[in-house]
């Protein structure tokens, strides 16, 4: 798996589309990718020709075959966003990463989705909808 | 039991110690600090019904009194706000005390327990190299360090034991593969097959994984080895085959938990500054740790 260094370009890329969207740029980390994935870390600037690394730092996201970025559910704990987060009750959030698909009112887009007591996934409206996208390996059966 | 179980326990001056393993422990949680705040984390659980107590030797770690579920069944693990980890799996990353900026090596690191104690202990600044042999292991590594944001952790897939780094980490954690009798109380057929040869196989790769990690320890470096077995081969036998390479070992003092010394046996009498923890003595699993500087 060959992690490469993205140049300003690529990251400047990915943080306006965190602004636009989210009000926030993540521009304190190194960013890397492999192949279409996009990775954020925070540590020094390591020589990885000497490492044989199956994953570097936190993986934020995707690039998409459309060439757009597509955030990681996990993202939603590390970008600080300013606008456009759901709140949502706990037994939503839970029929969330349980696979269930989210019904809410509103513009379409990318949102960051947490309760009250904090982020747990993204999600994408399309025509009033989130259809659910936690990958099946990640989804949590037998919610308390 | 088996004789040279009997006698272990003979020479480790518990002779009921295997009966202790075999008692249900209390089950104990880590509030990861990089998302919530461990006091924080207690107020919203106790909410839903949960009783949490503080465990004596750190400011993070909770014993579970009561848990109304699973405890990886709730939104606030999903949400990485805590980790399901046994009390004594936390000591040798506060051992390692790993600073924030420093460079740290985890040489058996899957699946991440203590590699992501570590990156919260650092405050993700600096770099972990986390470090296993399977590409699951690196998978399942990956998910956790997702779900605990850590972001300096490099899951790097090499063995343990032919890693080629040399003096370049300032603290260097190997937590080795080991018979287990430590975990007997999760799982009863570690007795069964326990024996002086599974042993022997074993202390040949830990041999050879504390002598990986002592290379690429900068002198000046510390190194925590640690397992969760009770064998003195697998112990303090390894850490004397450490000293032989210029190690020297530290004292380890951790207040609130309670420890015994290592076994002397024939070996350096440096091995007396290594720590056993007992389950009758901490209500925790048994484990083995040993701080070593170059």
């Amino acid at each position: 798996m060959k992690f490469e260094y993205m140049n300003t370009n690529e990251v400047k890329k990915i943080n306006d589309f965190l602004e636009q969207r989210f009000g926030t740029r993540l521009e304190q980390y190194y960013y890397l990718k492999q192949r279409d994935r996009i990775w954020v870390f925070s540590g020094e600037h390591e020589k990885l020709e000497k490492l044989r690394p199956g994953f570097t730092g936190f993986r934020l996201g995707i690039i998409d075959k459309r060439r757009s970025f597509k955030p990681s559910q996990e993202s939603s704990t590390l970008i600080k966003a300013r606008k456009n987060v759901l709140e949502v009750s706990e037994k939503e959030a839970r029929n969330w990463l349980a696979g269930k698909d989210l019904k809410k009112q509103g513009v379409d887009g990318w949102f960051l989705l947490r309760t009250k007591t904090g982020f747990f996934g993204v999600g994408k409206r399309v025509q009033g909808f989130f259809r659910n996208i936690v990958p099946k390996r990640s989804r949590v059966i037998g919610f308390f | 039991m088996k004789p040279a179980l009997k006698k272990l326990c003979q020479e480790l001056g518990c002779p009921d110690l295997i009966n202790s393993l075999k008692q249900e422990l209390p089950r104990y949680i880590r509030a990861n600090q990089l998302i919530i705040k461990p006091e924080k984390l207690k107020k919203v659980l106790e909410k839903k019904g949960w009783t949490l107590k503080k465990i004596a030797w750190n400011d993070y770690g909770f014993k579970v009194v009561k848990a109304p579920c699973k405890l990886g069944n709730t939104l606030e693990h999903a949400m990485g706000m805590y980790y399901v980890q046994n009390a004594s799996s936390m000591i040798p990353p506060q051992v390692l005390n790993p600073l924030p900026g420093e460079r740290v090596l985890d040489l058996c690191a899957s699946p991440g327990s203590k590699t992501t104690q570590i990156s919260m202990l650092m405050k993700n600044k600096g770099v972990v190299v986390a470090n296993d042999y399977l590409p699951k292991k690196i998978v399942s590594l990956l998910r956790n360090v997702q779900k605990c944001r850590a972001t300096n952790v490099i899951g790097n897939l090499s063995r343990g034991e032919k890693t080629s780094f040399i003096e370049e980490f300032d603290k260097v954690l190997v937590d080795a593969p080991c018979t287990g009798l430590g975990a007997v109380h999760k799982d009863p057929k570690i007795l069964k097959t326990w024996s002086p040869s599974s042993i022997k196989k074993l202390c040949a790769k830990q041999k050879k994984l504390v002598e990986a990690g002592f290379k690429a320890l900068k002198k000046g470096g510390v190194m925590v080895y640690s397992t969760c077995t009770l064998s003195v081969e697998e112990n303090e036998g390894i850490v004397n085959h450490l000293i032989k390479l210029g190690a020297k070992v530290e004292s380890i003092k951790i207040k609130g938990l309670k420890t015994r010394p290592g076994i002397i046996r024939n070996y350096n009498p440096q091995v007396k500054k290594t720590v056993r923890v007992y389950p009758m003595d901490n209500q925790s699993e048994a484990f083995f740790i040993a701080r070593i500087k170059k």
